[in-house]
């Protein structure tokens, strides 16, 4: 067992195949795969399809069809959240917070269609888990879920709280680690109201795009939560309250610290 | 238990250092919260809280309702020693029924906005921080921080993926 580990897309991306074997081809064909999208989609690469469209040095029409598509989804993120979701909050063009985990998502398809099957994909913090945590494909096995720590918002070196899982998409998202980098695309001001919000889902691509709107949602983010279809998620909040959708997968852990 | 107890109050005056922290760090939370919320009883966050414990992480806190816990015959309240912080004095008193906390009240706080931060719901992040912070060795994967590629190496995951390598 071991864990690939790639740089790429201003982030680490932590690849742990549990399916027996050799899986250096899959891997390879993953971490290709979000390098070039990686060359096509960052706007801090002066070349990349984003940076020269922001630009105005490339049109929509003679974009390439992956940015063109990338673009026509953002662009119904934005309506349907009514301009909470935005690509250009910022003021340039930034599809950022889709692109990951739209990324890792394929990633994860791409190692699984390859063979490497059971695996979690943690792409900067957002991670896609398949299969079993022992690689192995037997009943017993396939009760046995991945366990996810989530990193608490004010205290980097523990958990908040830890999530079960078997197939599905952990994707957070918050004010933490890289400060307030959520913008409320309605007012284009930073989102600080809620410092976590964590969405667990079927796929990782939807989970992200979740976890980002409801940071911009601010406290507005619960009630919006709670409205959507195979969506659980649990927040926290600047002041450090938390809240839960009654489904979450919290993980059933033995009480130890607070039983001596 | 007297043990359990320190280490709950201990983490208390960590949050509170936390907050304070926060509060000069992002001010625009002081709107979101401060003046927003009722004190010491609903939640800043809309919603049931019977969600937080839904699962339950354990020795997280366990409020009866959406409203203030009431107090059962058999409950302790136990006061922390006064700390100070750069922002000044904090003190915080803490309601015990079992070895869970119902209720935390801020006996001393530097500014007025501090009292509306100390609901009951609130230390349960921190609880979930002091039990799991232990049982480590049944992580699989680590979500939450949004590492940078530089931040990375600073990470749980980049601890993990190194004792697994």
């Amino acid at each position: 067992m071991s864990i690939h580990v790639e740089h790429v897309m201003g982030t680490a991306v932590s690849i742990d195949v549990r399916t027996p074997g050799e899986h250096a081809a899959a891997i390879g064909a993953a971490c290709a795969w979000l390098h070039d999208v990686d060359a096509m989609f960052s706007p801090y690469k002066e070349h990349s399809a984003i940076s020269r469209l922001d630009r105005s040095d490339l049109t929509l029409d003679r974009a390439p069809t992956l940015v063109r598509e990338v673009l026509a989804r953002c662009d119904d993120l934005e309506r349907e959240t009514a301009g909470v979701f935005s690509v250009r909050a910022t003021g340039h063009l930034d599809p950022s917070g889709f692109v990951k985990g739209w990324a890792a998502e394929r990633a994860s398809a791409i190692l699984a269609d390859l063979g490497a099957t059971d695996h979690a994909l943690n792409a900067g913090g957002d991670i896609r888990l398949r299969g079993t945590p022992s690689g192995r494909d037997t009943p017993a096995d396939h009760r046995a879920p991945w366990t996810v720590g989530i990193v608490h918002p004010f205290a980097r070196d523990a958990y908040c709280t830890v999530v079960e899982m078997r197939d599905g998409a952990v994707a957070t998202s918050g004010t933490a680690e890289r400060g307030a980098h959520v913008h409320d695309g309605r007012t284009r001001r930073a989102a600080t109201a809620l410092a976590s919000v964590t969405v667990v889902g079927e796929d990782l691509e939807t989970a992200d795009v979740r976890a980002t709107i409801a940071v911009a949602l601010g406290l507005d983010a619960p009630a919006w939560l709670r409205s959507l279809d195979g969506c659980e998620a649990y927040v926290i909040d600047a002041g450090g309250h938390d809240w839960a959708t009654a489904g979450f997968p919290f993980a059933a852990l033995a009480p130890q610290a607070c039983s001596a | 238990m007297r043990r359990a107890i320190v280490a709950t109050l201990g983490t208390i005056a960590g949050l509170v250092a936390l907050l304070n922290y926060k509060t000069t760090a992002l001010p625009q939370r002081v709107n979101a919260l401060g003046a927003g919320t009722t004190p010491t009883t609903t939640g800043a966050l809309p919603g049931d809280t019977g969600g937080n414990n839904s699962g339950g992480g354990p020795g997280t806190t366990a409020p009866s309702g959406p409203g203030s816990p009431t107090t059962q015959a058999n409950d302790r309240v136990v006061k922390g020693n006064q700390f100070d912080n750069q922002f000044g004095p904090v003190q915080v008193e803490v309601t015990l029924r079992g070895n869970k906390i119902v209720d935390v009240n801020a006996l001393q706080m530097p500014t007025d906005h501090q009292q509306s931060l100390f609901i009951s719901e609130q230390a349960a992040p921190m609880l979930r921080q002091e039990t799991l912070t232990v049982q480590s060795a049944q992580i699989d994967v680590i979500g939450g921080a949004t590492y940078t590629s530089e931040s990375y190496a600073q990470s749980l995951q980049s601890a993990l993926d190194a004792a697994k390598r």
